[in-house]
């Protein structure tokens, strides 16, 4: 086996992660003209045993739904965060698109979502660029984040720990309504947002938007901060 | 170049450019970013004014990226209150505009019109703007209400702030925004002189506000008089320029240049590979081969846009199977 340079980065293994061990076997198939080592991950406890295991020549292909609670406690969204803010390339792959809006509160930090049938050698390839170009700060311009304004104009769902809330990015589209959730651990005007909506106004407030993005799958929202 | 008016490929939308003496003056942001990747290719991040013509958001909707980002400054804001239109638009317009003016960062004229003088209109010993639409007896009545003796309601269209581009006393350039049948009738009522070598014209060639294209066409040709005439365009969107608008501008004034900053779907249906030239500045259409002129700088000088940029969209427009403006395209200098 060989290791791969991608972007002046040696890429000499690369760490397959689902809870079906057939899929982790496709991917495998999948990858098979890289001709770079492949590992299954046949466990997690948690993000620490993926940081650990793993070194800067390694790169991660990730499904998103790990629903079996045995294989995994966190999902594949969260993972591929984390290793991108480790500057640890990551793909995660989605075989459906309706987890687009519950992966937009990360979506800054996946570039890439590949959906299973695309997935091969190419746009694994392609993926692992994409992310280490931006580990050193060149983003696409679809990828780039501005700042702008953000108008909140309903509240879709409230748990504990997320607020989902149903956004209008008027410096991007000012006709379209984008779902996102947001941490009330990280954005600390939940409670003012709630109170606002409730009352029967907008809320308004900034953020860092990706505004050349094409399509709304591919926006993200980050950096909240209250005017 | 010391004194240059921009007319920016945005696509659908507008967003000129006035630079003169250090100053930066601009009118409309269009939507999206265009506007900010023209700023940054050209270096600029403090703009001394920025007039808002309406409240369309492929007028306004670059404001609200350019006053959200700190990195840039806008020391004056100009602006009519048009709440018809789109009304969470203009709140998010107003939220940012609030909070730099509470920190005493920007500056704002509301509600401005035809024959009053403003200090930020002078934008240099050679530069000056003048507004010509709407005239204050537009202005006092607002969208939303007809003017005396009309049964017409003035829209956000009508009311559009229209600037006249002076340059050493000389008018070069009517930057008209959407502009309608009422505005125009307003202006030749006002006696208000609208001529200018360069007409950007009017809702990017669409329909002029219930009235026939061509008649609105012939109308404000004759008061204008332009020797060229810019049409600010998106290629799919809206099917601008339409041919009625542009066979009527050719049956007035057959001399006339033509240039559209994107390439009309009915002059070409399919994009065209544009080897030959790659635009100099920021143009919205350069990456997916849609822009016909692209940006077009004009010194205001020599009154003339790049060479380069002319001889390649003459080449360009000529070879086209069907171009609706098939007349070479060679803008003639200021007198």
């Amino acid at each position: 086996m060989q290791a791969l340079n991608i972007e002046g980065r040696d890429i000499s293994r690369v760490f397959l992660i689902d809870d079906d061990p057939s899929v982790r076997e496709l991917y495998e198939y999948h990858l098979d003209d890289l001709r770079v080592d492949t590992e299954e991950i046949f466990h997690i406890s948690g993000m620490d045993q993926l940081l650990n295991a793993s070194n800067d020549h390694d790169g991660f292909v990730c499904d998103f739904h790990l629903n079996n609670s045995r294989y995994s406690p966190i999902n594949g969204d969260v993972i591929v965060s984390s290793l991108y803010k480790k500057n640890i390339p990551a793909v995660l792959c989605s075989r459906d698109v309706d987890t687009i809006s519950s992966v937009r509160r990360l979506r800054h930090s996946i570039p890439c979502i590949i959906e299973a049938r695309n997935l091969n050698g190419e746009s694994v390839m392609d993926a692992f660029a994409t992310c280490i170009r931006e580990f050193s700060g060149n983003f696409s311009s679809i990828r780039r984040p501005w700042p702008t304004l953000i108008r909140i104009e309903n509240i879709v769902q409230e748990s504990p720990t997320i607020l989902r809330v149903a956004v209008v990015v008027p410096g991007w589209e000012s006709q379209s309504i984008i779902e996102v959730d947001i941490s009330k651990d990280e954005v600390g005007f939940c409670s003012e947002i709630v109170k606002s909506i409730k009352g029967g106004d907008v809320y308004r407030c900034k953020a860092q938007v990706n505004l050349d993005a094409e399509s709304q799958t591919d926006i993200y929202i980050k950096d909240w901060i209250s005017i | 170049m010391t004194s240059t008016l921009a007319v920016l490929d945005v696509g659908h939308g507008s967003s000129s450019v006035l630079m003169s003496d250090g100053k930066t003056v601009v009118i409309d942001t269009a939507d999206r970013t265009h506007l900010l990747h023209y700023l940054e290719c050209k270096g600029i991040e403090e703009i001394d004014v920025v007039i808002i013509s309406h409240t369309d958001s492929d007028h306004v909707g670059g404001l609200i990226n350019i006053l959200a980002n700190p990195k840039y400054i806008v020391r004056h804001l100009v602006l009519n209150c048009d709440s018809k239109k789109q009304s969470k638009l203009w709140g998010d317009v107003r939220t940012l505009v609030d909070e730099l003016m509470q920190r005493g960062a920007l500056t704002v004229t509301m509600g401005v019109s035809a024959n009053q003088t403003y200090g930020w209109a002078n934008v240099s010993n050679e530069v000056s703007i003048e507004i010509v639409s709407p005239t204050p007896l537009m202005a006092l009545t607002g969208a939303g209400s007809a003017l005396p003796k009309s049964s017409k309601v003035l829209t956000s269209n009508s009311v559009s702030i229209v600037a006249k581009v002076i340059f050493k006393g000389s008018p070069v350039a009517l930057i008209t925004a959407d502009m309608d049948r009422l505005a125009l009738d307003e202006i030749v009522r006002s006696e208000c002189s609208v001529e200018s070598k360069y007409l950007v014209f009017p809702h990017h060639g669409g329909l002029p506000g219930g009235d026939d294209p061509a008649e609105f066409t012939r109308d404000l040709l004759s008061v204008v008089k332009p020797e060229s005439i810019i049409f600010s365009n998106g290629r799919g969107r809206h099917g601008t320029p339409r041919v009625e608008i542009i066979n009527a501008v050719k049956a007035c004034l057959p001399a006339v240049k033509i240039a559209c900053t994107q390439l009309a779907v009915k002059c070409c249906e399919n994009p065209m590979s544009r080897d030959d030239f790659k635009p100099f500045v920021y143009s919205a259409g350069t990456g997916s081969h849609s822009f016909c002129a692209g940006t077009i700088e004009i010194d205001l000088e020599t009154g003339l846009a790049d060479k380069r940029l002319l001889q390649a969209h003459s080449n360009f427009v000529s070879g086209l199977p069907s171009s609706l403006c098939s007349i070479p395209v060679v803008m003639i200098p200021v007198a």
